[in-house]
């Protein structure tokens, strides 16, 4: 609350005033307060970190209310009277309670700062413990792809699904990794292109996903979930145009539903080709040449019906993919995944293009690699 | 006395538009120096204001209503850039550059040229960040500007080049800047201005100038090297190429976070000048208050890598006791603030109720520190609205509280009329109000987990009213600087009083006229501690004053004339390297 300090007298109305905003007041902090704790967590780390945020924020309400108490006592006790022209004692300083106070918040962060260290063992992902299931998570713009590194099971979202929407599913799902209660799961995060941050609010911390050649250098983000159930995440490190929709989910499950998925996963037709070329759909053979160029700069394709971009990226150690669009600038098709040369990619426009001149280019390279594509 | 003499350059009213603006393009004068930066700096303010509106415009309900994802992420880029770099820093430089010469009694800065060089070079950066929207766009990474995502393959338009260029003439700016304010402070005091008699914003101003001088050539220096990554195919951060992508962030935040202490400090300092004199007393404890603007200046070199908690590159414990540390000087200055008020007679003038804003609001955003400081805590908060909500804590809480606390308290000394108080009183209450309803509730939402820098949230329960909220405060907000406007302009016109002294104050500013003559002082008064002018109301000096003899200098062009050539240079560069066929549209 803002002191109220431009009153000179205090007459018995504002006394009661303020005797009645005392209980408003505390409501209100009271309700700030309820609202500021985190989510409940979900992973042994998560609970680690929520034990130590409520030390630290015992510490911060009870440091917050005093000082906010002392100003608004002060500002109350010591107005100035209207014809007061009297000095007030001059001090300058009190050597004794100046070292009191520097000594009071020293202990305060020291003591902060060892249950801090304390609780970073307990979050912080250690390689001498064995994993029970070891995920490769990659974010790259702007989606996410989970590999079972043990199982050979892949867990991937069209970068752009029918209905336009950026990493969803057919059903308007995120990429959604999997994984059974109470084991220890260890991701390796590893990112092709800009930094991102694998974050689900629910364990209580983040990550980030820092692009690197060597593989070993990944960061590597441990978790033990405590709690079956569906968890929301998104990338929390600001990773260009469309990152407030880079999401993803985690769905903890018990240990026999996530062996029945597993299987499940195992068996289906493997790999469901992420480009099905339709019965008779026509194929456009596009390919990348060192450096940062296409071998075409003018392609043609039917109009309104489907078609299959076949990109063979020759460019070595250079990611590339065949992206569509729009005279006015919309991104109509974008070809997931980006590939790193030397690699093919069969990328499939499902519902095929209007009739019209559009632009392709490489979402990586769009002002270097480019051309027109001919929809009639 | 014949004082022209002692001014011979110094500015002679004539008539005619073209000699008006003439005096002000070639003034040397430090105060007309630091009205052009008080100037240029509101400018930007209302600039990055109205962007901020426009983040919370489209904040205000989920979806995607009236910007596109692109224009969204110009929109908060250059906000921060706006609001961190071209009104904050500055601002305060400008503050420092009309008062710590009167603070310390000496007739201007000990360099005017260079005084003048370091204000032309923030308008011409400016227009170079903001210029990028007629080149296919401005930055839109961040004003943190992350590499790889500022790398050419991720933001080709030229506006992230212009940014860059802009950037290093503010950071030249800087320099100069902290260069000058040293050089003041150290040669040009008063005779019996010792150091430990200095006025506590002219302490503070000088921690911020050796700040700046320590840490804006490194920000240059990676700056530089980004714009050769781009430009001239270098790898410094291209990590496909032997490059790191976080060496960036750690040389990024070894500027950035000092630059933090760059923004508050002299905030701290109007502080430490207001408190005093409308509570009647002496700052209390005013050697331990300079210890302590000492060593946070000190310490913040050592503290950058907390930015970077979940880089998963740093060293954890370290850089969290240091950055636990500094709570400690921190917090020894709010409980001498207190113990300042304590006992006094507080008169609460506008400028008393925006230092104590200061004081309310500001420990919101120290104690966010101490969460933050916590690497597992971090953990959680870091990169989302929490973190959105504890910088604007410190920085509009603490910063922009602290500043308006100078300007209505230095408003009658720049121009012998003071603000009105009703009006006055009006805005802090609509503003004290506004921020609280905008940047409280960013707590909430961190916690929850909406991630910052976001054009779109999911819908998880409560998300949609808490953004209303914060978008209903930011309008608030809004409207109090209107009130502001008013007052100034309503001030500007009105009667002036000239009252060289309207509020007792202590220190030297108020030993002269108000305005001051172009030369500050006729006259001085002898110096026998903090509070010179204190101690000749109280009668406890002798009044015969000391004449000044330091003259001012003459005006030049030379200073905006520079910073023009500067301007066009780096405008070549960055066009000459411009964007390709389709600029930054592309990727859409």
């Amino acid at each position: 609350m803002p002191p109220r300090p431009d009153q000179r007298r205090s007459s018995p109305w504002r006394r009661r005033a303020a005797v009645l905003a005392v209980p408003v007041i505390a409501a209100l902090v009271a309700g700030a307060c309820s609202s500021l704790y985190p989510p409940d967590p979900v992973t042994e780390q998560g609970r680690a970190i929520d034990e130590l945020y409520n030390i630290v924020f015992l510490f911060a309400a009870a440091i917050f209310l005093a000082i906010e108490a002392a100003i608004l006592y002060i500002v109350l006790r010591y107005r100035r009277g209207a014809r007061d022209d009297l000095l007030p004692e001059q001090t300058h300083g009190h050597t004794g309670a100046e070292i009191l106070w520097t000594l009071i918040p020293f202990v305060i962060v020291a003591f902060l700062f060892f249950v801090s260290w304390q609780a970073l063992g307990r979050v912080v992902a250690d390689p001498a413990q064995p994993a029970g299931v070891r995920v490769k998570v990659t974010g790259f713009q702007w989606c996410w792809k989970f590999e079972y590194l043990d199982e050979g099971v892949k867990i991937e979202v069209p970068a752009r699904n029918s209905k336009g929407e950026n990493c969803r599913d057919e059903n308007g799902g995120p990429p959604t990794l999997v994984v059974p209660v109470g084991e220890l799961i260890r991701l390796q995060l590893h990112s092709p292109d800009v930094i991102h941050a694998f974050y689900v609010p629910q364990f209580l911390s983040k990550l980030d996903v820092v692009p690197q050649v060597d593989e070993s250098r990944d960061n590597v983000f441990d978790f033990t979930p405590t709690a079956v159930g569906e968890y929301r995440g998104q990338c929390a490190e600001f990773c260009g145009l469309f990152h407030a929709e880079m999401q993803l989910a985690v769905s903890v499950r018990s240990q026999a539903d996530y062996e029945a998925w597993l299987t499940e996963q195992k068996n289906k037709p493997s790999p469901t080709p992420p480009a099905t070329p339709p019965p008779g759909a026509t194929a456009i053979k596009i390919g990348a040449d060192p450096v940062q160029k296409y071998d075409q700069t003018s392609l043609q394709a039917p109009a309104n019906t489907p078609f299959v971009i076949e990109f063979n990226n020759r460019d070595p150690g250079q990611s590339h993919n065949v992206a569509i669009q729009d005279a006015g600038g919309t991104l109509v098709f974008n070809g997931q995944p980006i590939v790193t040369g030397p690699a093919e990619a069969t990328y499939n426009v499902a519902d095929g293009l209007a009739a019209a001149t559009y632009r392709f280019f490489c979402i990586v390279h769009p002002t270097t690699m480019f051309g027109t594509l001919e929809v009639k | 006395m014949a004082t022209t003499t002692l001014a011979p350059g110094a500015y002679v009213a004539r008539p005619g538009l073209w000699y008006w603006l003439s005096t002000w393009l070639t003034t040397t004068d430090h105060k007309r120096i630091g009205f052009l930066y008080l100037f240029n700096s509101f400018f930007f303010f209302f600039l990055g204001g109205l962007l901020a509106l426009g983040v919370r415009s489209e904040l205000a309900v989920p979806g995607l209503q009236y910007f596109d994802n692109t224009t969204y992420n110009q929109l908060f880029t250059m906000h921060a850039t706006a609001m961190l770099f071209l009104f904050i820093i500055p601002i305060l430089a400008g503050l420092g550059n009309y008062a710590v010469p009167l603070m310390i009694g000496a007739a201007d800065m000990a360099f005017p040229r260079i005084n003048a060089l370091s204000f032309w070079m923030l308008p011409v950066g400016g227009a170079l960040m903001f210029g990028g929207y007629f080149f296919g766009g401005t930055a839109e990474a961040g004003w943190t500007n992350y590499v790889p995502i500022t790398a050419r393959a991720y933001s080709p338009q030229a506006g992230q080049d212009l940014w860059i260029v802009g950037l290093i003439l503010i950071g030249m700016s800087s320099i100069l800047g902290g260069i000058n304010f040293m050089a003041t402070i150290f040669k040009l005091r008063a005779p019996g201005m010792t150091l430990m008699r200095m006025p506590i914003f002219v302490w503070t101003m000088l921690v911020t100038s050796a700040l700046a001088v320590f840490a804006t050539p490194v920000l240059a220096s990676v700056l530089v090297m980004l714009f050769i990554d781009r430009n001239y195919g270098a790898h410094f951060f291209d990590p496909s190429a032997g490059g790191s992508a976080v060496m960036w962030q750690n040389v990024f935040w070894f500027y950035s976070h000092p630059a933090v202490y760059i923004m508050i400090l002299p905030a701290m300092g109007v502080i430490s000048e207001v408190l005093p004199v409308f509570s009647r007393k002496p700052l209390f404890g005013y050697k331990a208050f300079v210890f302590a603007t000492a060593s946070i200046g000190a310490l913040g070199f050592s503290v950058w890598a907390h930015h970077m908690f979940t880089t998963g590159a740093v060293f954890l414990p370290f850089f969290a006791f240091m950055t636990f540390l500094i709570a400690v000087p921190t917090g020894v200055k709010m409980f001498n603030w207190l113990a300042t008020m304590w006992g006094g007679k507080l008169r609460f003038t506008t400028a008393m109720l925006f230092a104590v804003g200061f004081l309310a609001m500001f420990l919101v955003g120290g104690i966010d520190g101490a969460f933050a400081a916590s690497p597992p805590v971090d953990f959680a908060l870091q990169d989302t609205y929490w973190i959105v909500a504890h910088i604007h804590y410190v920085l509009f809480g603490g910063s922009v509280m602290g500043l308006f606390a100078g300007i209505y308290y230095w408003f009658p000394k720049w121009t012998g009329a003071r603000l009105h108080e009703g009006l006055g009183k009006i805005h802090f209450a609509i503003m004290f109000i506004g921020s609280n309803l905008t940047f409280f509730p960013m707590h909430i939402l961190g916690i929850q987990g909406m991630p910052r820098r976001v054009a779109d949230y999911v819908e998880e329960p409560g998300w949609a009213t808490i953004n209303l909220i914060e978008s209903i405060g930011a309008f608030i907000l809004a409207a109090s600087f209107l009130v502001f406007l008013w007052n100034v302009l309503a001030t500007l016109r009105g009667p002036k009083t000239h009252e060289p002294d309207p509020w007792q104050g202590n220190t030297l500013e108020w030993a002269t006229t108000s305005p001051p003559p172009p030369y500050n002082f006729d006259h001085l008064p002898p110096i026998r501690s903090e509070r010179p002018v204190f101690d000749v109301r109280m009668g406890v000096v002798d009044d015969p004053w000391l004449a000044n003899l330091i003259g001012a200098p003459s005006g030049t062009g030379r200073p905006s004339l520079t910073a023009g050539e500067h301007a066009s240079a780096g405008a070549t560069d960055a066009a000459a390297s411009g964007p390709g066929p389709t600029g930054g549209e592309s990727h859409r």
